[in-house]
């Protein structure tokens, strides 16, 4: 028990401080700061690390999107088609024959070269891009059509409404109170096992 | 009078379209109404109501909101653009693209020099009026949220602003907000959603009143940025707001289908200081409604339901006179049947395609036939192209149908091979004229020669032709009517200008007479060889119409005639058809119209209420009597989904 309360009592603030030479002290301090230095670089790098890892992985789902390169490469070197297939024939098409198909439909094509042909009889046509503006246009009434009919909106049925002027002393049935145009597909196949059931019939007592 | 077989047509399936945006014109006195197709109609009130003039719609063109700036007419759409319409042409004059997204209002100031554009990403925008176009002259400071409403302070200096959850008072000269009024939620769980400010209005005394998608109308002070007054009106949006010109009375639409009016009146009547209180509530409609337009003496509400409601206020107009009458307008007052009366054949005009039917046939005899041969649907036919079809129309043969729209015309030849039809395309040379309806003739409509130098430059909106070719009359909306010689190909006489404009008109048979019924409910008939009126025509004018019938609301929108008897003419109009017999005397003016046996036979006497809701009544050549109706309950079940009603007792 004495020896604890020495232990306090031996750091005692009479005797003089440790000598610690200059350099020692000097190479510690050089240590500490070239460890920092070492950490925040071997972070940097590993976040580069990271970063250039998700770009090349961005990269390759963008190509996977695409067509593959061969397609593509074949599509830009096939000229584009002019406007009727008269003039098609005056033209010089290396490669392919002119299957006529997407062209002759009568669909009218303008001249601006979005059709071409390919070898094999594909056609390629370039669809209307969806602009930036039409996405706006789109949320825009998205916006009103939620607000006014989306959730919350607490609204009913024409029927229901109408069906509602029929209700009071005097009742009268609603106004869809039978749906006759319910399950088509079915009743028309109904109706097409009944033909061939009499049809049979027939054959058979004949 | 004879007995007729009468075909009912219920298998067009027309369908109005919603009414998204109106504006009135007081120095004019022209209604603008925008619909959700795209098409613009212009009403005239000094005329009855009646429809004036229709652009047509484009495809991916929609119109949000409509102003007037003087006599020009602009438009807004979610898809950017501010477009101003040629009214002479009947078209789009120009676009100018807004370049702020989707545009949700545009309104235009007291003077008629500029107009404000609120757009979707937040910016309200001032474009200057200059000469046949309009220039972007600033941008206020840009919001956090979607302008959804502008309103313009009668002296042209502030705008009031209203967009998700507040309202923004701007200087119009400096582009900086000056107030900012934060709108309160809904109450209860609606309370997580923003609150849309679908309409404001700014009165010159400073006061902003605003209507809300939680229901309320609020009346707020823009100098302090205060709130004065709250009235819930509904549980649903108030979508649209309308100021009287004298600022005294105010009135509000709901989604629930009625119109609120709140007068600006004292709580008592020995109190001076006067606020907003609620009046009357009027229900004109069973679908929201999105556009109001107060008038000095009426309510005029328009909506989903696309009814056009003119409601008068007892208190401004004299009882018993033709403006106290309320009006409500479904269908278009021109047509969109064409008969093909010798080949039994009916083509149906939809804005995106023509249809042509095959009428059925009956056998049988008695009061109500049994259809032996159902009436099938020969050919659906397409638009080429954005715009909207403006007319259409089938040869009286059978084998012509040609088609009109805003930027080309088309012409088609039908063949008939026992049951097959064919179709095919048919070039047309240059036509210069705009048609609004082509009433067709055996040989192609060539450009007129020279017309009159007094035509005026309005389009024309309905065209006859006789029978055999050789007379061609045309009606414009500034009321005059010529006539034309189509076998010389020259202008042949002008019908004296009359003060309404012509709802229908039509040559007879043997091509002598012109008959036509005016907006206002007048007939007359002119003589194309005398270039006078008829002797019946002007014993009619003398003696005039009876009460009843020119206190009409709807137009005549039809005129036909009967081979087998020269003197009959048959009209229609919206809910009812009826044959004038020439022959009878001509009844007195206040005696009782049903019943009695005069002049004007209609079928209200003889059969009381059958055909209702008609969108044209023709006779074929077999004598028989097509009558295309529209029955309003099946239009009703189409519409969008109305709000919840809970009536006493379900």
């Amino acid at each position: 028990m004495s020896e604890e309360f020495s232990l306090a009592l031996d750091t005692s603030e009479d005797e003089a401080p440790e000598e610690v030479p200059l350099e020692a002290s000097r190479a510690a301090a050089q240590q500490s700061r070239a460890a920092a230095v070492e950490s925040t670089r071997r972070e940097k790098l590993q976040l580069k690390e990271k970063r250039r890892k998700r770009h090349e992985l961005f990269q390759e789902q963008k190509k996977r999107r695409l067509l593959p390169d061969d397609v593509l490469e074949e599509i830009e070197a096939a000229p584009p088609q002019k406007k009727k297939p008269n003039e098609d024939e005056g033209e010089e098409e290396s490669e392919e024959e002119s299957d006529d198909e997407g062209v002759g439909s009568g669909e009218e094509i303008d001249a601006s070269g979005k059709i071409r042909n390919l070898q094999g009889g594909y056609t390629v046509k370039l669809v209307n891009e969806l602009t930036l503006a039409a996405a706006q246009q789109r949320a825009a009434a998205g916006f009103v059509q939620d607000r006014l009919y989306g959730q919350g909106s607490r609204r009913t049925t024409n029927k229901a409404i109408l069906s509602l002027k029929n209700k009071g002393p005097k009742k009268a049935p609603s106004v869809e109170f039978v749906r006759k145009n319910w399950a088509p597909k079915h009743k028309a196949k109904a109706e097409r096992m009944k033909q061939r059931w009499l049809h049979r019939k027939q054959a058979a007592s004949s | 009078m004879g007995e007729f077989k009468v075909h009912r047509v219920r298998f067009f399936d027309y369908m109005p379209s919603a009414i998204s945006a109106m504006a009135f014109n007081v120095h004019t006195e022209r209604l603008a109404v925008a619909r959700a197709d795209g098409t613009v109609e212009i009403y005239n009130f000094a005329d009855n109501c009646f429809q004036e003039k229709v652009i047509p719609g484009k495809d991916g063109r929609t119109v949000e909101a409509l102003c007037w700036a003087g006599q020009r007419l602009f438009s807004t759409g979610l898809n950017g653009e501010i477009v101003e319409y040629d009214l002479e042409n009947l078209r789009s004059k120009y676009t100018v693209e807004a370049y702020g997204g989707p545009v949700w209002t545009i309104s235009s100031n007291s003077q008629g020099t500029q107009l404000a554009v609120g757009c979707e990403d937040g910016t309200v925008k001032i474009f200057e009026l200059v000469e046949d176009s309009i220039q972007f002259q600033s941008n206020f400071d840009r919001l956090k949220s979607r302008v959804l409403s502008l309103s313009w302070h009668p002296s042209g200096t502030q705008i009031a602003a209203g967009t998700m959850d507040m309202i923004r008072v701007f200087n119009v000269t400096t582009g900086h907000a000056t107030q900012r009024m934060m709108v309160d939620r809904a109450a209860g769980a609606n309370k997580k959603k923003e609150v849309a400010v679908w309409s404001v209005v700014f009165l010159s005394d400073n006061t902003v009143i605003s209507g809300d998608s939680a229901g309320k109308v609020q009346v707020w002070d823009s100098q302090m940025g205060t709130l004065i007054r709250t009235h819930l009106v509904t549980k649903w949006d108030v979508m649209a707001l309308a100021v009287s010109r004298d600022e005294s009375s105010l009135l509000a639409g709901t989604s629930e289908g009625s119109v609120v009016q709140f007068q600006f009146i004292s709580a008592r009547l020995d109190q001076p200081d006067k606020e907003w209180q609620r009046t009357r509530t009027l229900r004109s409609h069973s679908h929201d409604v999105r556009a109001l337009v107060h008038t000095d003496t009426a309510a005029v509400s328009g909506g989903n339901d696309a009814h056009l409601v003119v409601r008068p206020f007892m208190e401004k107009v004299v009882k018993g006179s033709k403006e106290s009458a309320p009006c409500k307008i479904t269908f278009p007052h021109r047509s969109l049947v064409s008969c093909g009366k010798k080949a039994g054949i009916l083509l149906f005009q939809f804005p995106e395609r023509l249809e042509v039917w095959r009428l059925g046939e009956s056998n049988e005899n008695g009061e109500e036939l049994s259809v032996t041969k159902k009436p099938e649907a020969l050919i659906h036919l397409k638009r080429k192209g954005d715009d909207h079809i403006c007319c259409s129309t089938l040869s009286p043969c059978g084998g012509w149908l040609a088609y009109a729209s805003a930027s080309s015309v088309r012409l088609f030849q039908l063949q008939y091979d026992n049951d097959s039809i064919a179709l095919t395309k048919v070039e047309m040379g240059p036509l210069h004229v705009l048609l609004w309806f082509v009433f067709f003739v055996p040989h192609y409509l060539p450009s007129p020669s020279p017309p009159p130098p007094e035509v005026s430059k309005q389009a024309v909106h309905l065209m006859s032709t006789s029978d055999d070719g050789q007379w061609l009359a045309t009606a414009n909306s500034d009321c005059e009517v010529h006539v034309y010689n189509l076998k010389k190909l020259k202008y042949h006489c002008t019908v004296p200008v009359y003060g309404s404009c012509p709802s229908a008109m039509a040559i007879h048979p043997t091509g002598s007479n012109v008959v036509m019924v005016h907006a206002d409910q007048k007939i007359f008939e002119y003589s194309l060889e005398q270039k006078e009126y008829t002797e019946w025509s002007r014993s009619l004018a003398k003696k005039g119409l009876h009460g009843s019938w020119l206190n009409r609301v709807a137009p005549v929108t039809h005129v036909s005639f009967s081979a087998s008897n020269p003197d009959y003419i048959i009209l229609h109009d919206m809910n009812m058809f009826c044959i004038i017999d020439k022959s009878l005397p001509l009844p007195e003016k206040d005696s009782d119209l049903v019943g009695a046996e005069t002049q004007l036979i209609s079928n209200s006497s003889v059969f009381p209420s059958v055909f209702k809701n008609l969108l044209c009544v023709g006779l074929m050549e077999d004598h028989s009597l097509v009558v295309v109706e529209r029955p309003l309950l099946d239009i009703a079940t189409r519409l969008p989904a109305p709000v919840r009603q809970k009536k006493f007792a379900t």
